[in-house]
C-alpha cells in the first residue's frame, strides 16, 4: 500500500513569512507572507463586487502576464461574479446571511487584494506568535486546501512553535487542527531545535546531537537559544533588536547620504543580498579599499521597461553593514552589545554541566546569518572572549584548564533552516509514531498536546 | 475565496522556474514532491541521460504519477496498460513521451522537454490528475453516444436502454469512490464518502440537502446535473455495491445525473469532469470552512461572556472608587 504513504506536511508560520512544503524536500514548496485579506464588513452589493473583480483581474493582466506563476496567486477572482448575483436571487440562508466569512485571500494575493478599498490586511502572528486565531484557522485553512492541494484526513503535520510559547497556544493549535481539520495526526516543534536538526546536513557535524546554541535572526528581530538535548533553557534567551531590517535601513541611510541616484529600500536590500560580507578587521579592510580601487562595486537598477539604467555605487557599506552585528555602536545608540558578548553571556547563564556542548556547536538559521563569512568571524570573536577569561583564571587560580573548543556551523540551507529541520525530521519513518493522532486526541482532549516525545537522536 | 481551482499550482510553480532557469541558460536540478487530493503525487525530477544513469540530462524533466485509483483505472481499461497510458498522452496532445522507465512505486512516468514546452504545456501538466481520471468518463460518454444510436435506430421512442457496464474508481480507502453508469439518455455518477467523524457525518448530511434543496429553489442554477442523495445504494449500483450492513448511516451516497447538454461539446466536457472530479474534496473543504466559521462565532461569544464576568466581579473595598473600561479593563488613576 505504497500510495497510503502520503508525505507529511511541514508548515512554518513565521512573523513576516510562511513557509509549506511536504517532508522530503529540500526547500519549501511556497514562502509568501503570513498575511489574510479580509472584507472591511461593509455590506456591499453585488454591482460593487463586480467592479471590485473587474479591477482587481485587470490588475492581474497589467502587473504581468505571468505574474500568477511568479508569486502564488490564481486567478479564482472571476468567481465572485457568478456567485453572489445567484445568491441575491435565491432565497436560501446563504443569501441572507451573506458570506463575508469565505471572502478572503492570503500571501501574496492578499498584498495585491489589499490594494483595492473592499480588503483590509492584517498579519495574524505577532512576535511569532498567534494573535488573532480567526485569522490563523482561516490561514490554514486555505494554506492546505488551495495551494498544497491536500486533504488534511491523510496527511500528518508538522508544525512549528517560537521557544517560550504558552501550553495554551499549543492547545488552540491543537483544537483548530484536530477539530477544524481532522488532521491524521500533529507534532508541534520548537523552531530551535528544528534548525538544529537542519545542521546536521553540514559536513562539520559528526554527531547528531540536539543540544547547541542557535543564533536566529530573520527580518525584525535576533534570538540567542541555548538548546539542550532537545529541550529551550528558556530563562537563558536573549533577544537583540539588530536584525535584517536594520542592515537594509543603515544601507539606505548611507546611499541617501553619498547623494546616489537611487537610494530605495529595494535597491538597499538587493545591494545587502548581492554584495554585503562580513571582514575580519574593520581598520585593514577599509584600508584595502583605500588601496585596491577593484573593491568598489556597481549595481544597475533598471525601471521597469528597461529603458532607463541608473548606475548605483557600492562602498564601504559592503563589510560596514553587516559589522552592525559585531560593533552595534555604528548605527544604534541604544543598543551596544555585540553580538559576540550577547552569546556568550547567554551560554554563561546556563548550567555549567552543558556549557561546553553550547560553545561547540552555535548553528545560524535565518536570511540575515548568510552574509559571507558571518559564522566565521562569530565563532574567532567568541573563541577571543572565551580564551581571555580561561587565561585569566588560570592565571588567578594557578590551575591548568583543559580549554574549551568554540564551532560555529553554517550551513546551506541557513535561510530556511526551520523549514528544512523540519522536512528532515519529518520524512523519517519513525515520524508518525511521534506525531498525536485524532484518537490520541478524543481520548484526552486538547492538554495531550503540552508533551510531545523528542524525535531519537541516536540514529 | 472558498474555491478551489483545478490546476495543480506547485506543478505549475515548479515547472515555470525549470523552465526560466533553462531558458536563462542556468538550469537548475529538481527533484521534488508535490502531492494533490486523494492519496496522488507527483514526483518531478531531473532527467538523466539515456544509457547513463550517472550524469543529468538538465533539458528534461521526469514526471511521475501514482495515486489510489490507479489499479481500479487500469481495471476500467481492461487491465491494458498501453490503452491506459495511451489514453493520458493523447489528453496531453502527444507532445510528451513515457519516460524509458518507470520510477519505482510509481505508476506512470513522462518525459517532459523544456526545449519545446510552452505556457499551454504547463498548465496541461497541472491538469494531470484530471486527464488521467477522465478515463472512466470519456469511456461512457463514447458508450452513451453507441446507446443513443441503437434507440435511433431502433424507432422505439422513449426506449431506454441502460448499459450493463458499470465503471467503478476507487481513489480511496474504505471502498471510497466513485461509480460511472450510461445509458441512451444520461450518464450517471454515484459517489459514496464515508467521513471519519461523527460531527462531519451530521455537517455532512445539512450540505447535502441544502445541495438538492438550493437546486429547486434557485431557477439561475437549474442547468446544472441533478443531484440525489441517500444512505443505501441507489439501484443502479446495487448489484455490485452491496449495502453496508453494520453501520447504515455511515455511507452516504452522492448521485449525480449528466444529461447530453453537460458533454455537448469538448471544453463543457472538460469542466464537467473536472468539477466532478472535484467534488468530494471540495465537499470536505466546505465543511471544514464551517467549522472554521462556528469557531469563530464561539471564540467571539467567550470573549464577550469573559467581558461580562469581569465587571460582575466583587471589588475589594480599598478597590471601590476603581474605574473599569467597557471591556473590564482597570483605569488607574496616579
Amino acid at each position: 500500500m505504497s500510495y497510503l504513504n502520503n508525505p507529511a506536511v511541514v508548515m512554518d508560520n513565521g512573523t513576516g513569512l510562511t513557509k509549506l512544503g511536504f517532508a522530503g524536500n529540500d526547500s519549501p514548496s511556497y514562502v509568501f507572507p503570513t498575511a489574510i485579506a479580509t472584507t472591511t464588513g461593509k455590506k456591499s452589493t453585488a454591482s460593487n463586487n463586480r467592479s471590485l473583480d473587474q479591477s482587481m483581474s485587470s490588475l492581474d493582466i497589467s502587473n504581468n502576464n505571468k505574474a500568477f506563476l511568479n508569486s502564488n496567486s490564481t486567478s479564482s477572482t472571476n468567481f465572485n461574479n457568478s456567485q453572489h448575483s445567484s445568491a441575491i436571487l435565491s432565497n436560501h440562508l446563504s443569501g441572507k446571511r451573506g458570506t463575508e466569512d469565505l471572502d478572503f485571500y492570503i500571501g501574496n494575493e492578499a498584498l495585491l487584494a489589499s490594494q483595492s478599498q473592499q480588503y483590509s490586511l492584517s498579519y495574524p502572528i505577532r512576535h511569532g506568535q498567534v494573535e488573532n486565531w480567526d485569522h490563523m484557522e482561516r490561514f490554514w485553512e486555505n494554506s492546505i486546501f488551495k495551494y498544497l492541494r491536500a486533504e488534511p484526513e491523510d496527511h500528518c503535520f508538522l508544525l512549528t512553535e517560537p521557544p517560550l510559547n504558552p501550553p495554551e497556544n499549543r492547545e488552540q493549535v491543537a483544537e483548530i487542527f484536530f477539530e477544524s481539520f481532522n488532521c491524521a495526526g500533529l507534532y508541534i516543534a520548537v523552531q530551535a531545535v528544528l534548525a538544529l536538526a537542519a545542521s546536521w546536513s553540514s559536513p562539520k557535524v559528526t554527531d547528531r546531537s540536539l543540544t547547541g546554541t542557535v543564533i536566529d535572526s530573520g527580518d525584525g528581530v535576533t534570538h540567542v537559544i541555548p538548546v539542550a538535548e532537545g529541550y529551550v533553557i528558556g530563562s537563558a534567551i536573549k533577544n537583540v533588536p539588530i536584525a535584517g531590517r536594520d542592515i537594509t535601513n543603515f544601507i539606505q541611510q548611507m546611499l541617501r547620504d553619498r547623494g546616489e541616484l537611487d537610494a530605495s529600500l529595494k535597491t538597499a536590500e538587493a545591494i545587502k543580498q548581492e554584495f554585503c560580507y562580513v571582514s575580519p578587521d574593520l581598520v585593514k579592510e577599509f584600508n584595502k579599499y583605500d588601496r585596491d580601487g577593484s573593491k568598489f562595486a556597481q549595481y544597475v537598477v533598471e525601471n521597469q521597461d528597461k529603458t532607463q539604467r541608473k548606475l548605483i555605487d557600492v562602498g564601504y557599506e559592503r563589510f560596514l553593514a553587516p559589522e552592525i552585528f559585531f560593533n552595534p555602536e555604528i548605527s544604534s545608540s541604544d543598543f551596544l552589545t555585540p553580538l559576540p558578548t550577547l552569546v556568550d553571556d547567554t551560554i554563561r547563564s546556563c548550567p555549567i554541566d552543558v556549557r561546553k556542548g553550547l560553545y561547540n556547536n552555535i548553528v545560524l538559521s535565518g536570511g540575515s546569518t548568510m552574509f559571507k563569512d558571518f559564522g566565521r568571524r562569530l565563532q574567532r570573536d567568541v573563541k577571543s572572549i572565551v580564551n581571555k577569561r580561561i587565561e585569566h583564571s588560570e592565571q588567578v587560580t594557578g590551575a591548568k584548564s583543559t580549554g574549551i573548543d568554540v564551532q560555529v556551523v553554517s550551513h546551506r540551507r541557513q535561510r530556511n533552516a526551520v523549514w528544512f529541520g523540519g522536512s528532515l525530521l519529518a520524512q523519517t519513518g519513525e515520524f508518525k509514531s511521534y506525531c498525536h493522532t485524532k484518537a490520541d486526541y478524543d481520548e484526552f482532549g486538547p492538554e495531550i498536546v503540552r508533551t510531545f516525545s523528542l524525535f531519537n537522536v541516536a540514529q | 475565496m472558498l474555491h478551489l481551482p483545478n490546476e495543480n499550482l506547485l506543478i505549475q510553480k515548479t515547472l515555470y522556474e525549470a523552465l526560466e532557469k533553462f531558458q536563462q541558460k542556468s538550469p537548475v536540478i529538481i527533484d521534488r514532491i508535490v502531492t494533490d487530493f486523494d492519496f496522488t503525487q507527483y514526483h518531478l525530477t531531473t532527467a538523466s541521460q539515456p544509457g547513463n544513469e550517472e550524469e543529468l540530462d538538465e533539458s528534461k524533466i521526469v514526471l511521475s504519477y501514482r495515486s489510489k485509483a490507479w489499479a481500479s483505472l487500469l481495471k476500467c481499461a481492461d487491465n491494458d496498460l498501453k490503452t491506459l497510458t495511451g489514453f493520458i498522452l493523447a489528453k496531453l496532445q502527444n507532445k510528451f513521451t513515457l519516460a524509458p522507465i518507470t520510477e519505482l512505486s510509481y505508476d506512470i512516468s513522462i518525459l517532459i522537454d523544456l526545449n519545446t514546452l510552452d505556457m499551454n504545456d504547463i498548465v496541461q501538466l497541472s491538469l494531470f490528475k484530471i486527464h488521467v481520471l477522465s478515463y472512466p468518463f470519456t469511456k461512457s460518454i463514447e458508450e452513451f453516444k453507441n446507446l443513443q444510436q441503437t434507440v435511433i435506430q431502433s424507432e422505439e421512442e422513449g426506449r431506454i436502454i441502460q448499459s450493463d457496464k458499470i465503471y467503478h474508481v476507487e481513489n480511496r480507502p474504505n471502498q471510497e469512490g466513485f461509480y460511472i453508469n450510461a445509458s441512451s439518455d444520461r450518464i450517471t455518477v454515484i459517489f459514496n464518502t464515508k467521513f471519519q467523524d461523527y460531527n462531519d457525518q451530521v455537517f455532512g448530511k445539512v450540505f447535502i440537502q441544502e445541495f438538492i434543496d438550493s437546486r429547486k429553489r434557485n431557477r439561475a442554477i437549474q442547468s446544472s446535473p441533478q443531484v440525489l442523495f441517500s444512505n443505501t445504494p441507489p439501484l443502479e449500483i446495487s448489484k455490485i455495491c452491496p449495502p453496508n450492513k453494520s453501520n447504515k448511516n455511515e455511507d452516504h451516497f452522492i448521485t449525480f445525473v449528466l444529461f447530453p447538454r453537460h458533454f455537448e461539446n469538448k471544453d463543457v466536457e472538460f469542466l464537467t469532469i473536472a468539477k466532478i472530479l472535484q467534488f468530494r474534496n471540495y465537499f470536505h473543504y466546505h465543511i471544514k470552512c464551517s467549522k472554521a466559521y462556528l469557531h469563530s462565532r464561539m471564540r467571539f461569544r467567550v470573549g464577550s461572556f469573559l467581558k461580562v464576568l469581569n465587571r460582575a466581579k466583587i471589588e475589594d473595598e480599598e478597590e471601590a472608587n476603581v474605574k473599569k473600561t467597557v471591556s473590564g479593563k482597570k483605569m488607574v488613576s496616579f
